[in-house]
């Protein structure tokens, strides 16, 4: 069974390849990473007809073969080993045809490498909005390689493209080249002779400018590589600078030749909205508008399908236990998964939500100006104009927003970001501060507009927003790195966004979100069940004497089962690790109970609500009664309400510091490759929790 | 006549022409984007401490920091 062909997208950053991509792909498309690295891999195969099943890979984009991060670098070595799962048997270069000229570069190298090339114009409709047309004759007869003109959002021309891979997978068209090696680049290649296997001129040339970077390079050879690099004193920048605008000279000229102009310029749509939204002052003013937007759309809009959710995955449940035997399985099922999937289901329409717009933004071309307004700022915490995106995203889910950090390709800016990302309150915790922020102040009306809890809900928010960056800089003291950084970013034009790609995009963000965080917290919520139903000897002759106390108390029947159910609680193995820490967590005003319902928090903060609630006999899990019930505890040991001013805001503050969320350090540990981050990032977080806590309720009480 | 400045220099509105970069790695970086020595630009926008700009070449939108635009020589005309 032969192995299966291979096709790659190249091309420059915007350029359309992704719209291609989504074109060509739909649904079929499989995110994940390439082997070894972050770098996140699109794949997915495709019929042509004739041919069969073909692999079509989504390789990041580049400017060129000069890479200046591990994207870049992912390229290069896909392109530049022979070896490689896949080495692509056909390239099409995606090119943005309103920038033909510096888009050729990259095309010019792929050229000279004389990989099976196949050009597609995109965005003819941009540069004809511009008034420009490009000769494809000329064009065609200049490179020697099949042209099409497609266009990524409207599908012209796709299926143009696919005849033209059916014809050309087997039977490899190789284009004209463009560069002449220089006398000392031969010189060092035919002294390196003997790392090469069959490579072509230019490929070897790569190969000795890029040895330190290359995986599939063995030490030996990187050694000899390295021994005529110093012998010949070849300068490797210097070569390439040279390279490159020896390359721009070959064709610039030429280019500019085939494009037709018909009108004259004039001041673009996005020069004229760059004119505000760039502004110094009223950009940033226009971003915090629109993140107040953002915000308020997902806690308005998510409502609905959320309580929907909720309230579908708690009939479910009661239907089961309806119809299923009462056993062990069934109990699982009832109290274990059920919940948890509910656990991640409802948070998926405010994650969808949120990566619509940011989705949305990133397709209008609004997110690299909003890099360029914030990166000074971000800078100063360590951090980079690109961790605006993370960070915003945080306001949703840790677990997305960390995976998008791979944009930023600083390792110790991407690292600070990652390690303040779960500072900033995310959606779980707010079922958590509805419930407790009614017990720090009551509701009224504060300068006529203004909800005096809804104050207290951003101010907890703004805490967190503060706290991350008063880390980062902690952070960005103690953390030592020698590598550059750089914020250099393309602002391509505004345009409509590309519904397909939007849509993509916030399918894999979701996806993710499901499979890893989901993965996680499904599991937890198992051990959490285990934990909360076993232990301490529960047997019936127990649930027979407290069925009898609660009846003397009078309790009616419902309320006799959340009374054994809260013992049964007290008595399991979560009961007694919740009295186990009680003695560490009651300066913080924390009884044995709430002990459980920190701990059962690790699954998902928002559990919180259900243990409470099951702690407190209080049934069911709307935070009205919770609130009115919570109001009438008794703390045992002082004869005083339990959920005081200062138990509320201390257990506030401890939600709002720590790292309670496995999920979160599941992707940390996945982005970084190592345990330690995620550990130090519990440990830290932890400790600004108790601490704040402590002194919360040790001033207040 | 002209003057010979960084890019980091020019004031909002200021247009200049490239003329070569301080340092190669930087260099390497921007050429690969396009922008070439030669080529015209002009400062759009500054930030309010002027820490990043936007710069405008013909055919390329940017932006970049301070620093990255320090390294990069330019003639006034």
């Amino acid at each position: 069974m032969s192995k299966k062909k291979t096709i790659a997208l190249v091309g420059n950053p915007n350029s359309g390849k992704t719209s291609l991509f989504n074109q060509l792909t739909g649904l079929r498309q499989k995110v994940g990473n390439f082997p070894g690295v972050t770098v996140e891999r699109k794949l997915a195969n495709i019929h042509l007809e004739q041919i069969g099943d073909v692999k079509l890979i989504d390789l990041p984009g580049t400017y060129s073969l000069y890479p200046t991060s591990m994207e870049e670098n992912v390229v290069l070595d896909t392109l530049l080993n022979n070896h490689h799962e896949e080495k692509p048997n056909l390239v099409v270069y995606v090119l943005d045809s309103s920038n033909l000229e510096n888009h050729f570069l990259l095309l010019s190298q792929l050229c000279d490498l004389q990989l099976n090339l196949i050009l597609a114009l995109n965005m003819s409709d941009v540069l004809q909005g511009k008034g420009k047309a490009i000769d494809v004759d000329k064009l065609s007869k200049f490179l020697n390689i099949p042209i099409v003109k497609i266009n990524g959002r409207t599908g012209e021309g796709t299926d143009t493209l696919k005849e033209l891979m059916v014809n050309q997978i087997d039977n490899p068209i190789f284009s004209n080249t463009f560069y002449e090696l220089n006398s000392q680049e031969k010189k060092i290649i035919q002294a390196v002779e003997s790392v090469f296997e069959n490579e072509n001129e230019y490929q070897k040339l790569l190969i000795v400018q890029h040895s330190k970077h290359l995986s599939f390079l063995s030490g030996d050879k990187k050694i000899i590589i390295e021994k005529f690099v110093n012998e010949f004193d070849f300068k490797r920048i210097e070569a390439q600078l040279e390279e490159i605008m020896k390359r721009f000279q070959t064709f610039s000229f030429n280019l500019k030749s085939f494009i037709n102009h018909h009108k004259s310029p004039e001041t673009s749509l996005s020069d004229r909205l760059d004119r505000w939204l760039t502004h110094p002052i009223i950009g940033p003013f226009v971003f915090f508008f629109l993140m107040l937007f953002t915000f308020q759309a997902i806690f308005s809009w998510a409502t609905i399908p959320m309580d929907w959710i909720d309230e579908s995955f708690a009939f479910f449940a009661g239907f089961l236990s309806e119809m299923l035997p009462d056993s062990v399985l069934t109990n699982l099922l009832i109290e274990g998964i059920i919940p948890g999937l509910s656990g991640i289901a409802m948070f998926v329409p405010q994650i969808f939500i949120l990566f619509l717009i940011i989705s949305m933004f990133e397709e209008i071309g609004y997110m690299s100006r909003a890099v360029y307004l914030f990166d000074g700022i971000m800078q100063r915490f360590g951090m980079n104009g690109r961790s605006i995106v993370t960070l915003i995203s945080g306001g949703a889910c840790a677990v997305p927003a960390i995976m998008s950090t791979r944009i930023i390709s600083n390792w110790k800016e991407r690292l600070i970001t990652i390690m303040v990302t779960p500072l900033i309150s995310c959606s779980a915790r707010i079922p958590v501060f509805a419930i407790l922020v009614a017990f720090l102040i009551p509701s009224y009306k504060v300068l006529y507009v203004f909800n005096s809890q809804g104050l207290v809900f951003m101010g907890l928010y703004l805490l967190g927003i503060l706290s991350a960056l008063i880390s980062a800089i902690v952070f960005k003291k103690i953390l030592k790195s020698e590598e550059a950084s750089y914020l250099m970013i393309e602002m391509p034009d505004y345009k409509m966004p590309d519904w397909k790609n939007v849509f993509f995009n916030v399918w894999n963000k979701v996806k993710s979100f499901v499979l890893v965080a989901g993965k996680v917290i499904f599991f937890i919520s198992i051990v959490l069940w285990f934990l909360a139903s076993y232990g301490g000897n529960f047997n019936d002759e127990k649930v027979k004497k407290y069925q009898a106390e609660a009846q003397q108390i009078g309790l009616d029947e419902e309320a006799v089962d959340t009374y054994v159910n809260s013992k049964k609680l007290e008595y399991s193995y979560a009961g007694q690790m919740g009295k186990l820490i009680e003695p560490a967590i009651e300066p913080l005003g924390f009884d044995w109970k709430i002990g459980i319902a920190l701990i059962t928090s690790f699954a998902a903060r928002e559990v919180f609500v259900g243990t409470m609630s099951t702690l407190y006999s209080i049934g069911n899990d709307n935070p009205q009664t919770i609130r009115e019930k919570l109001k009438n505890v008794v703390n045992p040991k002082t004869g005083k309400p339990m959920f005081t001013f200062a138990v509320a805001l201390s257990l506030l503050l401890f939600y709002v510091f720590a790292l309670q969320c496995m999920s979160t350090l599941a992707v940390v540990y996945k982005e970084t490759k190592s345990w330690k981050w995620p550990i130090i990032q519990f440990i830290y977080m932890g400790a600004m929790a108790y601490f704040t806590s402590l002194i919360a309720y040790q001033l207040f009480k | 006549m002209s003057i010979i400045v960084s890019l980091s220099d020019l004031k909002v509105g200021e247009r200049a022409r490239i003329i070569s970069f301080k340092s190669n790695f930087e260099a390497s970086r921007l050429m690969t984007m396009g922008i070439l020595p030669g080529e015209v630009v002009k400062v759009a926008q500054k930030t309010v401490l002027g820490t990043s700009l936007f710069i405008q070449s013909e055919n390329l939108r940017f932006a970049l920091r301070r620093k990255e635009a320090e390294s990069i020589i330019v003639s006034k005309e």
